[in-house]
């Protein structure tokens, strides 16, 4: 008899996963990053949100090796005398939490909606053509159309409290049905398996049978995209914050970080922009490479060998 | 004796005709709707006396697995009645079918399939005790799943393992553990060793008839290893695309064979140490459910239709012998 | 007799993540012209990859690591791509288990037939397509002129067999390879393939080797059989001395378990156990844990195989086939 932690610990996967240098890296980059963003209060040199501590003479320092640099600003600071290497901090930190509430609504809904799409045939039709319509809308054009909406109704003050569940909602409900489908057809190649039968056979009622066997035998796939969700959720919030329809520039991610610096660019304060935009690809990177490895490693062709 | 299950007329059809986009055919300029229909059973009545193992054979779309998960209540058939013990249960609710679902279980084909992946072999067993008597300590669940882990050979310290961890025999003994554990008194099993090797084969056969002896079970076995049918059966019923061509005693079946049908097939057996050839050819394809031909089903084939046997479907008729066999030419003395 | 193909000692590794797995072990077997060889032998036997190893069609991560293949005076398990590409689907040919996973979904049958016959003899388009006409009636295939514009998802499993038999047959091969042909089909259908097998052998003078795990087909189609065990050979002999006189005790049990051979008993023989993983595998005899007739030296080395005086070759201590 083993406990699950010795379980864990003799698993194929955790053996393998150590072996990969491309994945181990990745993980310890991703830690690094994740570690760092969320205790940017602990770590971080200056608080980018308190105004107080901000001084517009400061405004447009170079990075500390280069020429004009203090070492009082590592990475140099932006246009508003903001420290550049905090702001990117607390900035990822707004990313990753947008990037991971995104995807943690879009997998609540296109779980339920796949399952029940895929068991229950009479809502199957209905749930999909439902998911087509939301498809069909761009999620930039939700995004301003709501964006527009909260700004007049709470104004600039107020837009900047709920900006970050705005647009966890916004991104959330936009890719939803890349869920539903992805659930759907697990269940839809689960359904016909004997398992299922047997329990049917057992009395077993639809609901425990969709919660209890049809859906732990479908988050496979769900884990596979996830991964690649979570890096697609954090690029449309620096799209949509570089568009100006994201986080308002009070409480930058690094997507508004970017668009901030990009007029400055050409004037020469290129950290600005350099900064965080090295920090935002190199984040979706180790999360790519990462659900590269999880997708390979989860392969039934390549795990039944 | 009265039957412990009578299954009365049954038909089991599947309109695969798709949406109304699908169903739209425009043919000689008139637009029409085209029904597809799998008659997968057709008009089928057997009975199941108590204690006796009753085999369902036939080849690959004859309905033999669906006409036993229709008696199993996973479909509801088109016509005709599923009765158990005196009860009818095809048009019962899932709440009043409840208490007869411990008493008819079901063992699958495919060892791989029929076990939850995500699920330890304890959890599995433990289920079907627990749903149906919530009244059970934690350590009377246990004892009991223990219990019927050691009848069926599978040592109750790997009740923590994974599906995956165990071999196809040693699956299909989970599978089969978990039917006995509700203690059934009915269990139909669907080609239950078809997808082992030949020596888990005698295992698990040997495990099933042991289980029959000690509790008194009953079994609908579909196959289509006649082989296999032969040794363990009572009675022998044999299916072509979704009728009963012939039953009788396994003994007569197999010594005297009246339906074409089951001549050709018992004919097309390999025999071991037997000489090539000799096997009665059948001409033509076997037809697909979808569209039946008229009159009796296997007349596109037989050696001995007749005009008859194109235009009426045959009735079932008892023989001197016992058996029933629903066939034109037998009934006319032809064959 | 001429020989047709010898093979001597063959072992196939595979290498995979967890170790390296051997899956045939030293295997030797001739077969001679015209000759009907069954091997037979359960899931993870072995008897697949022996197979597929003749001609080559063992990917990553198998390898052939030793022995050799004769055939026609030429070890062609050294062949390089070019050289096997000249005898695979020419000299010796194959035909696997599924019919519908052989034929090309989206090419007609007419253009898979018409590729195999131009990629190996040379001859015109015209030519090409009697001969292929020519081997479809040979099949029994009814109407073949129309039947080279249609697409394999238009027949039934046992047409389709037929007609990978038909493209087997194109370049009159000096061997054909079956991969159990028949297991997905029905019995019927399958007593009707066999007998078309045989018929074809006999007529056009091959030699058949035939991989299954189905005792009663080969004691039916068969002139000897190999019994593999665990990637060796454990018994090799006449169809009928398997048959009716096994020698190794996993044969005896093999045939004893089947029901017709239950006499009569209500439990049927039973053999004990399960075939070991190709990745542990016993030291000694791979066979000696479920034996029932074992001494203390099966435990500790491996039999090879050796001749009784009946001409059946076996490889057990037990029968005195085994090195002293």
């Amino acid at each position: 008899m083993r406990t699950r932690w010795q379980r864990f610990k003799d698993s194929y996967m955790l053996h393998s996963f150590l072996r990969d240098p491309v994945a181990l890296t990745c993980f310890i980059i991703l830690s690094i990053l994740v570690i760092s963003a969320f205790s940017a209060p602990i770590i971080a040199p200056h608080d980018p949100y308190d105004s107080a501590t901000i001084e517009i003479m400061d405004a447009q320092i170079a990075p500390v090796w280069s020429e004009g640099g203090s070492s009082k600003f590592l990475l140099g600071t932006d246009a508003q005398g903001r420290d550049l290497l905090s702001t990117m901090l607390y900035g990822m930190r707004v990313s990753i939490i947008i990037g991971v509430g995104a995807v943690c609504l879009q997998a609540f809904i296109g779980i339920i909606v796949g399952l029940l799409s895929g068991y229950v045939r009479r809502l199957d039709n209905i749930l999909m053509r439902i998911a087509d319509v939301q498809l069909s809308f761009s999620t930039y054009m939700v995004a301003i159309f709501i964006g527009a909406i909260v700004q007049t109704a709470f104004g600039v003050a107020g837009y900047d409290k709920v900006a970050v569940p705005l647009l966890i909602v916004i991104i959330g409900l936009a890719e939803w049905p890349q869920y539903a489908r992805t659930v759907r057809a697990s269940v839809l190649a689960e359904r016909k398996k004997e398992y299922v039968e047997a329990a049917r056979v057992i009395g077993l009622s639809r609901v425990r049978i969709m919660w209890r066997h049809i859906l732990p035998n479908t988050l496979s796939p769900v884990l596979v995209i996830s991964t690649v969700q979570v890096a697609n959720a954090i690029m449309s919030e620096a799209a949509l914050s570089f568009l100006g329809l994201g986080m308002p520039v009070t409480k930058p991610s690094l997507g508004s970080l970017i668009t901030a610096g990009f007029e400055y660019i050409f004037s020469g304060s290129w950290w600005i922009t350099i900064f965080p935009g090295i920090l935002l690809v190199g984040l979706i990177l180790v999360i790519n490479l990462l659900g590269d490895w999880v997708r390979d490693f989860l392969n039934p062709k390549l795990y039944k060998g | 004796m009265s039957a412990i299950l009578e299954i009365q007329d049954v038909d089991k059809h599947f309109d695969i005709s798709g949406s109304i986009l699908d169903q739209i055919r425009f043919t000689g300029g008139k637009i029409s709707r085209k029904k597809t229909v799998v008659k997968a059973v057709n008009n089928v009545t057997l009975d199941v006396q108590p204690g006796e193992t009753l085999s369902i054979v036939g080849e690959s779309g004859c309905g033999k697995s669906t006409l036993a998960r229709t008696v199993m209540g996973l479909y509801q058939p088109n016509k005709g009645k599923i009765i158990y013990r005196g009860d009818r249960i095809d048009n019962l609710s899932s709440v009043k079918m409840l208490p007869y679902r411990t008493k008819m279980q079901m063992v699958f084909q495919d060892p791989y399939a029929s076990l939850n992946p995500r699920m330890t072999v304890r959890q599995i067993l433990e289920e079907p005790v627990k749903f149906h008597n919530p009244g059970l300590s934690r350590v009377e669940v246990r004892d009991k799943v223990a219990e019927v882990m050691l009848q069926v050979g599978v040592d109750p310290v790997w009740a923590t393992n994974y599906p995956h961890e165990f071999s196809g025999g040693q699956r299909q003994r989970i599978s089969i553990a978990r039917a006995l554990v509700v203690d059934p008194e009915f269990i139909a099993a669907d080609e239950p060793i078809a997808a082992l090797d030949v020596s888990i084969q005698a295992q698990i056969l040997n495990l099933l008839m042991d289980a029959q002896e000690k509790r008194g079970l009953t079994y609908l076995f579909i196959s289509h290893d006649l082989s296999v049918v032969e040794h363990i059966s009572n009675r022998v019923a044999v299916m072509y695309l979704g009728c009963v061509c012939e039953l009788a005693t396994a003994k007569e079946l197999f010594t005297s064979p009246r339906h074409p049908y089951t001549q050709a097939l018992l004919s097309a057996i390999p025999k071991l140490g037997g000489n090539p050839g000799g096997h009665v050819k059948l001409s033509g394809d076997v037809p697909t459910p979808i569209n039946l031909p008229t009159g009796c089903v296997f007349n596109g084939r037989c050696p001995h239709a007749n005009e008859r046997c194109t235009q009426e479907i045959p009735a079932q008729r008892t023989l001197e012998s016992g058996t029933i066999v629903a066939c034109h030419g037998v009934e006319e003395g032809r064959i | 007799m001429e020989t047709l193909i010898d093979i001597k000692n063959l072992r196939v590794d595979f290498e995979l993540r967890s170790g390296t797995v051997r899956a045939v072990r030293d295997v030797s077997l001739t077969i001679n012209k015209g000759e009907r060889l069954g091997i037979v032998g359960e899931s993870g036997a072995g008897k697949s990859v022996l197979g597929f190893s003749l001609i080559n069609l063992i990917s990553k991560p198998g390898k052939i690591t030793n022995g050799e293949i004769i055939f026609q005076g030429n070890d062609i398990s050294k062949y390089s791509y070019e050289q096997m590409r000249k005898i695979r689907g020419n000299r010796i040919s194959m035909i696997f288990q599924d019919p519908m996973m052989t034929l090309n979904p989206v090419l007609t049958i007419g253009t898979q037939m018409m590729e195999t016959v131009l990629a190996h003899m040379d001859v015109s388009k015209k030519e090409a397509e009697e001969i292929c006409l020519d081997k479809l009636r040979k099949v029994y295939i009814p109407s073949p002129e129309k039947r080279l514009a249609q697409y394999p998802h238009e027949f039934s499993g046992g047409m389709r067999q037929r007609i990978v038999i038909a493209i087997s047959l194109l370049t009159s091969p000096n061997l054909i390879i079956a991969d159990e042909p028949t297991t997905a089909l029905d019995v019927t259908i399958q007593a009707e393939i066999m007998d078309l097998l045989l018929e074809l052998c006999e007529t056009e003078n091959m030699g058949l080797i035939l991989i299954t795990h189905d005792l009663a087909v080969v004691s039916e189609v068969t002139q000897r059989i190999a019994v593999l065990y665990a990637g060796k050979v454990v018994e090799l002999g006449t169809a009928e001395q398997i048959i009716n006189n096994p020698q190794h005790p996993y044969t005896q049990g093999l045939i004893k378990a089947l029901p017709q051979m239950a006499g009569g008993a209500k439990r049927l023989n039973q053999i004990p156990g399960m075939m070991p993983s190709l990745r542990d595998m016993p030291t000694g005899c791979p066979f000696e844990p479920r034996c029932a007739a074992k001494l203390e030296r099966c435990k500790h080395e491996i039999p090879t195989l050796k001749e009784l005086e009946s001409g059946t070759q076996v490889a057990c201590y037990q029968r005195n086939g085994g090195d002293k």
